[in-house]
């Protein structure tokens, strides 16, 4: 069994939520990033790293910010394969990033250096399911768990997609991009309640979750809750803040 | 509808969009067979563009180089480009579909412009992203959008030029597929964009076939095309593509050169990847990072191309070749002095590769070649004259 599975069921077991972290591999710098990944690590059930791209639809101002910053430093994808080596223990780590990143490494190379440095899972979020195959097969023989993306865009390709998902089917909150523009979708309620009758996959509700109030909107539906533009808006304003969030998600999500 | 032209091609977008992409899929295909939309759109060919535009032969033109030219005249196209005829077609769809707001990305400004006069014909909601650098260089072709009751959405972020556009309009896009059409300009992103373009396009290859056919008794020995993502080119391209004495020739912005690191040439000089939503050849680092481009012609200054030429690169059915910017404003200028006619910078890539033919022997005197004149050149007016008198070219 993988790492991720393995989290989930002992949360299922307490009775708790997952909560997964985001944080921009090289943000706010090269030299400081290491430390902002091992701090959110030791707060989070699963942490979700996202490489940068010169290119992120799927992304928000603050996380493209983020991301440009990031790039402007430097960062390679081998930086980002030996900082995991460093820091991995019993969590589970996942990696996001876009498809020209896989797709240029060679996906059959790309996988390979996932396995060896630790990475648990992989998220792409501009390949459709559709086209997920070619990524899905490789990951596969490397032992990775490929996740699939669902939005309340439509219930019935969520569904479609929820019957062969794995580790964590990442349910996308609202239409549009990540961070914080916007309502959360009331939708997004009977799109869990709908999910979970065609599915045993955790479920993993994300984009535009900044706050507490938000997670508790979500404790008695979703498996874990994922947060990304909110931890980046925490570490420009320094490492204690930073950590408050994280306490006080964490505690939130093991509230029964 | 296979979403693939060989293994280019695809729909990588992410999964928020793919309801809007297969509901535009969907009723595209049953449009084209719907005889009411097909007259519809004839309609708007004939009496709003102007079609059929001219296969103009250039008499001085072909006397200085020594080969007949014709120019497919689609700089006379309401709107001075052929972008007009993609943008007539996919607003039809749009209001099909019931879509009440228009949104399109524009580099040169050129489908900005046709956007917002189709938005303007049928009483649509519009807004047009474009790069910050492309609105300084097309000042005029913003203030044309603007009192076409648009609203221009300078992006910023990035390189700030066409892709940064994409980026932004895709970004909108995904949080108002359900009012919004994304009308998009070229033939490259996402299944189905590429095959709607090509299809709206194609009139360009249909009309040259007939044309040249009245006014010679054959068909071409060469057609020469700009490729930015490619929508002109493949216009053109289509309708010979299985004529296969007919050497179809891409001309991609080199700026200052292929291999300069100064460029716009994807086929030439890029690498397969994935960018805006296809499997396509693009300009990346060695981590697959999106190079910035450069050419003078904001048109074509995209890293990317659409996925059908990097297919018809692959089998070698058409051959892609750059020409720089310098080579591009000497075409520029010596089709204006001597046919009077001012081309679209993005067109006179075209132009340039002729010359340079011509200049080296490649052709016979018998040899008929179309270059499809894209646009019209007014725009790039202000950027021609800026190295006119720094080189008094």
């Amino acid at each position: 069994m993988n790492l991720i599975d393995e989290r989930f069921e002992k949360l299922k077991k307490e009775g708790k939520k997952a909560f997964i972290g985001y944080v921009t591999f090289g943000y706010p710098s090269f030299e400081e990033t290491l430390g902002f990944i091992e701090l959110v690590y030791s707060y989070v059930d699963i942490l979700e790293i996202g490489f940068p791209f010169s290119d992120p639809i799927a992304d928000g101002e603050i996380i493209q910010v983020a991301s440009r910053k990031a790039l402007n430093e430097g960062v390679k994808l081998n930086h980002l394969f030996e900082s995991i080596e460093k820091f991995k223990k019993d969590k589970p780590v996942v990696l996001m990033l876009y498809a020209n990143t896989v797709y240029k490494r060679g996906i059959d190379k790309f996988f390979e250096s996932c396995k060896v440095c630790g990475i648990d899972g992989v998220i792409i979020p501009d390949v459709s399911f559709e086209e997920s195959f070619e990524f899905k097969e490789v990951a596969e023989k490397f032992g990775i768990v490929y996740i699939d993306l669902v939005s309340i865009s439509s219930l019935e390709r969520a569904k479609m997609i929820a019957k062969q998902s794995k580790g964590f089917l990442y349910c996308v909150s609202r239409k549009g991009v990540t961070g914080f523009k916007g309502q959360i979708d009331d939708r997004i309620f009977t799109f869990l309640r709908e999910l979970k009758t065609i599915t045993s996959t955790p479920l993993a509700v994300g984009f535009g979750i900044k706050s507490k109030e938000d997670v508790e909107k979500f404790k008695d539906l979703a498996d874990g809750i994922v947060i990304g533009s909110a931890i980046i808006t925490k570490i420009d304003e320094g490492k204690d803040k930073l950590e408050d969030f994280l306490k006080e998600i964490s505690e939130s999500l093991k509230d029964k | 509808m296979d979403r693939y032209f060989g293994r280019f091609g695809g729909m990588y977008a992410p999964e928020t969009l793919m309801p809007a992409l297969l509901e535009i899929e969907e009723e595209f295909c049953k449009l084209v067979k719907d005889e009411n939309f097909l007259s519809e759109y004839e309609y708007y060919l004939k009496n709003y563009v102007g079609r059929p535009s001219p296969l103009y032969f250039a008499k001085n033109l072909s006397n200085h180089l020594g080969v007949r030219i014709y120019l497919k005249r689609e700089d006379l196209n309401h709107t001075g480009a052929h972008k007009i005829n993609n943008c007539i077609g996919q607003a039809l769809l749009a209001k099909h579909m019931g879509k009440k707001r228009l949104i399109a990305e524009t580099g040169a400004g050129q489908h900005g412009v046709a956007t917002a006069t189709v938005a303007a014909l049928f009483g649509m909601e519009c807004e047009i992203f474009m790069g910050e650098e492309d609105a300084k260089r097309q000042f005029h072709n913003v203030q044309r959008m603007k009192m076409l009751g648009s609203t221009v959405r300078v992006v910023s972020k990035g390189s700030k030029t066409l892709k940064d556009a994409i980026n932004e309009a895709m970004r909108d896009w995904s949080e108002t597929f359900e009012y919004t059409f994304y009308l998009f300009g070229t033939a490259a992103g996402p299944h189905p964009f590429p095959t709607i373009v090509k299809y709206f396009q194609s009139v360009i290859g249909k009309e040259t076939k007939e044309q040249i056919k009245r006014l010679e008794g054959r068909l071409p020995d060469y057609i020469f095309a700009c490729v930015g993502g490619g929508s002109n080119a493949i216009g053109i391209f289509s309708a010979f593509l299985e004529d296969h004495e007919v050497k179809l020739i891409g001309v991609e912005g080199a700026g200052e050169g292929i291999h300069t690191g100064k460029t716009a040439a994807t086929l030439c000089s890029g690498s397969v990847g994935i960018l805006h939503g296809t499997k396509t050849y693009i300009l990346q680092d060695e981590e697959g990072q999106i190079q910035n481009t450069h050419s003078i012609s904001a048109g074509l200054d995209y890293p990317g191309v659409g996925p059908e030429h990097a297919y018809l690169k692959e089998t070698g059915r058409v051959e892609y070749v750059g020409a720089t910017d310098k080579e591009a404003v000497a075409a520029f200028l010596l089709l204006t002095r001597l046919e009077g006619i001012i081309p679209a910078l993005e067109s006179s890539h075209a132009l340039a590769e002729v010359i340079k033919r011509a200049k080296m022997g490649l052709f016979k005197t018998s040899d008929i070649v179309v270059v499809n004149l894209s646009g019209r050149g007014d725009k790039d007016i202000n950027t021609v004259l800026e190295l006119w008198k720094d080189d008094e070219l």
